[in-house]
């Protein structure tokens, strides 16, 4: 049997594309992309669908995705199949022009598109935190609170070990400990879509 | 002191080597000895001491982790969602150009850029100049406002008085109560903030490359500092000056925005009088109405706004905030910080804050002054203008950057020079080397850095070294240390060291002089003179010996070290001391290529004995100095009269 814990949640999406490592996935990635959707003005009827026609397409291509090796790889190709779906239901909402209000989604695809532009980079921003944070989660149930909270403290707040350890009332040595053990298990479960 | 084993085997018992622990940082450490050394590690107190050497921190998932967890709250405050719209001519007929410039329809909203306090950014486009602009209108929750519509207005005039490089152009403005808005130029780039942020980024990993980006970091500053005397002069405050209120756009071009807490200088107001500390950052709609709110955000906010003295609030209070702007692009932080606003505020009005030293200790003394008078609590220690400040900046500037053209030549010339250097602090460790290590000895500069200064220096020649270290260490300049340093071809060559201590830096420059050739030398004029019959000494043209061969120490039973450097009379015995005194000067006075020679003297050797001698000295060439060697003879006790005058015979024949 194969240890989940050691996998991705890319690998574990592939292995099943069905039950509850993607309902994980969805999880992470719905929210994430209807929540980038309406911070750049998009409207929530709007949102919605194109969350929707995203994620439903990532559930059909996922198994077709290669990192490239390049970083950010998956970042982009969930940026490029955004674009693609925005494109497509601005069209759709051109031929049936009603009381509509919001931004010009083609506007707004044409600058996702390009892999320079703020937008992007914001996007690319959102999405490394997000990710980053759901998978910090679920690593809370693996790891002491104390271990975790030394990691935050070390790695993301670039706090002095040695104050963090005196804080914690732990050796140098154990919050180093701890600041690598869970930068490995935070590297595993986050291969692929965060490298 | 742990005990490092060589094995790449981990003993529990040990402690792990240094190459153990790295390749632990790195996650290259084999599986099957990683949790050993994870609990040991735990445990050890000197090997979590010897693994913060290594800079666990430096690993590329950290950096990485850290760029993606960097604040994004930038120029593009994305983080609030919009939940209203507010964009009926989106879908209106594409481009009518007959449109009156006043008219609504002449701007397309595209995207939402930013949003803020009481209003929101919109890049747009401009129908009737065919280019992108940003649209600002109130945010629909307080729109309704009229104190919010009143600050709205005031805010889009003040901005349109401005004509400046360095703030953006009003175009349009159309006063409709809560759908009021105005158009302005479009300013693209980033925040300063993410400057400053990915400056020191960059300066935990690479100080020197990131030190130049200081400067380009403090040109912007100055363009800020221009920017509110200019402000200034046309009777304005700024009041709400921080890193995200400038934006630098890809050229450098330096902007300050949001003068939406602008006001004019001769205005008084008191209604704008209001307890900061009772307010939140996201107001009820009925705190809203009072107006005043969030006047200066925590970070940069001055001693008399944080209490709440308005009346007080002048120039000095932009200058504050700059000082505040300067703190924050020199230490990475603003000069208070705490859990909540309350916590920053309290700080602000009792505490001093920290001397950016303590944080970056390599900042220069003379700029942190400057930041700290800046940021002093009452107004009249500060800088009494905006322009004061940036004068005493940029003239810090002019000094700064002539120093550094200075060093840099001065690095040039030791980059040039055949002699070899070294650069190394008290520990001794090896900071720089220059590049004629690799010209002349073959060795990468690279190579010697983090080694031990002597590492090249021949085991024979290192027995001085420590007590060299010691008196370096100690600010004392030490001199021709002659040592062979060994070459990457294995060969040796003999160099002349000067080390001389830089006192306030803590470190040492040591420069290598090649004396091969001449040591060498040296060394085949002692071989010959070993070879010659007499007692023989060299003697400098002062009468001081300058070498004396193996005879010489026999016959007087001095070392060459008590001799090499001595008077030749202490040779003699005390009654012949003055005589000889006079004849041997006068004769190297008027020296001509004849030889002097002195008969009947009695010698004195180390021991007091006394004995009588023959002395001749000639002038010979050596080193391109004038020298003299002397060939001593001793007269034995019964035929020194015979020997003495063969020995003459002789000379005369030759």
């Amino acid at each position: 049997m194969i240890d989940q814990t050691r996998l991705s949640l890319l690998e574990r999406v592939r292995e099943t594309s069905t039950g509850e490592s993607w309902t994980e996935f969805i999880e992470v990635y719905g929210p994430l992309i209807r929540g980038w959707l309406v911070s750049q003005g998009v409207q929530q009827q709007d949102a919605d669908d194109v969350q929707q026609e995203v994620l439903t397409m990532l559930a059909e291509k996922i198994s077709t995705f290669r990192h490239n090796g390049r970083r950010g790889a998956f970042r982009t190709w969930l940026r490029r199949v955004t674009v693609n779906r925005l494109r497509q239901h601005w069209q759709a909402r051109q031929r049936n022009p009603g009381a509509h209000a919001g931004p010009d989604l083609s506007e707004l695809a044409h600058e996702l598109a390009d892999d320079t532009s703020r937008i992007t980079l914001f996007w690319d921003k959102q999405h490394d935190r997000f990710v980053l944070e759901h998978l910090l989660k679920t690593l809370e149930n693996r790891f002491q609170q104390k271990s975790m909270s030394a990691f935050r403290q070390i790695v993301l707040l670039e706090r002095p070990a040695r104050e963090v350890a005196l804080e914690l009332g732990m050796s140098l040595g154990s919050v180093r400990v701890a600041q690598h053990r869970i930068l490995r298990a935070l590297q595993d479960c986050g291969r692929g879509i965060l490298d | 002191m742990p005990r490092h084993p060589r094995t790449a085997e981990f003993d529990p018992l040990n402690h792990p080597t240094p190459e153990q622990l790295r390749s632990w940082i790195d996650g290259t450490l084999s599986v099957a000895i990683r949790s050993q050394l994870e609990n040991h590690l735990e445990q050890c107190q000197a090997c979590a001491e010897t693994l913060e050497t290594l800079e666990p921190d430096v690993h590329p998932m950290v950096i990485r982790l850290r760029e993606m967890t960097e604040d994004p709250s930038s120029s593009a405050t994305y983080h609030e969602p919009l939940t209203t719209c507010w964009a009926e001519e989106t879908h209106s007929e594409p481009r009518r150009l007959n449109q009156s410039a006043d008219s609504p329809n002449r701007w397309r909203l595209l995207r939402l850029l930013a949003s803020g306090g009481i209003g929101e950014v919109w890049i747009a486009e401009d129908q009737l100049l065919m280019r992108k602009a940003a649209i600002k209108r109130l945010r629909p929750e307080t729109a309704h406002l009229p104190s919010v519509q009143d600050r709205f207005l005031r805010e889009a005039r003040i901005t349109a008085q401005l004509t400046h490089p360095c703030t953006v152009s009003v175009i349009d403005l159309i006063e409709d109560g809560a759908d009021s808005y105005y158009a302005m130029t479009l300013v693209e780039g980033e925040t300063l903030r993410e400057h400053v942020a990915q400056f020191h980024r960059k300066m935990r990993h690479d100080t020197d490359a990131a030190s130049s980006e200081l400067f380009t970091l403090l040109r912007h500053w100055v363009a800020v500092a221009r920017t509110i005397a200019y402000a200034h002069s046309s009777g304005f405050l700024h009041r709400d000056i921080k890193s995200e209120n400038v934006v630098v756009g890809a050229y450098g071009q330096v902007t300050v925005i949001d003068w939406g807490l602008a006001k004019r200088i001769e205005d008084t107001e008191p209604n704008e009088s209001v307890d900061l500390q009772t307010d939140q950052l996201y107001p009820t709609a009925t705190q809203a109405t009072r107006s005043g709110l969030r006047l200066g955000t925590p970070p940069f906010m001055s001693p008399e706004q944080a209490h709440g003295d308005v009346e007080a609030v002048d120039r000095r209070t932009d200058t504050y905030a700059l000082s505040g702007l300067l703190y924050e692009i020199l230490t990475g932080q603003p000069p208070f910080v705490g859990n909540d606003a309350d916590a920053v505020m309290e700080a602000v009005k009792s505490q001093p804050p920290a001397d950016p030293r303590t944080l970056k200790p390599f900042l220069p003394l003379r700029l942190c002054q400057i930041c700290l008078q800046g940021l002093a609590k009452d107004k009249n220690d500060r800088h009494q203008s905006a322009a004061v400040l940036a004068d005493e900046v940029e003239d810090w500037m002019d000094n700064e950057s002539i120093r550094l053209q200075a060093d840099e030549i001065r690095r040039k010339l030791f980059e040039l020079s055949d002699d070899i250097m070294l650069v190394f602090d008290n520990t001794p460790t090896v900071l720089w080397a220059n590049s004629a290590w690799e010209r002349v000895m073959g060795w990468k500069p690279e190579e010697l850095i983090g080694k031990v200064p002597n590492v090249l220096v021949h085991p024979d020649d290192q027995s001085r070294d420590a007590e060299v270290f010691a008196s370096v260490s100690r600010g004392e300049v030490a001199t021709g240390m002659e040592r062979r340093m060994r070459a990457k071809d294995g060969s040796y060559r003999w160099y002349s060291w000067t080390a001389t201590p830089i006192l306030d830096e803590g470190t040492t420059c040591a420069i290598g002089r090649d004396i091969d050739d001449r040591v060498r030398r040296e060394k085949e004029y002692s071989a010959v003179l070993d070879a010659m019959p007499d007692a023989t000494i060299v003697l400098n043209r002062d009468q001081t010996i300058f070498m004396v061969n193996q005879h010489a120490t026999e016959m007087f039973h001095y070392s060459k070290d008590e001799l090499v450097g001595q008077k030749i009379d202490m040779l003699l015995s005390d009654r012949f001391r003055r005589v000889y005194k006079r004849i041997g000067e006068s004769y190297m006075k008027n020296a001509t290529g004849d030889p002097l020679t002195a008969r009947n003297l009695i010698a004195r050797d180390k021991n007091g004995d006394e004995f009588e001698v023959s002395l001749r000295i000639r002038p010979v060439e050596h080193e391109s100095n004038m020298r003299y060697i002397g060939s001593i003879r001793r007269y034995s006790p019964a035929s020194h009269v015979s020997a003495e005058r063969s020995q003459s015979a002789k000379r005369t024949e030759s």
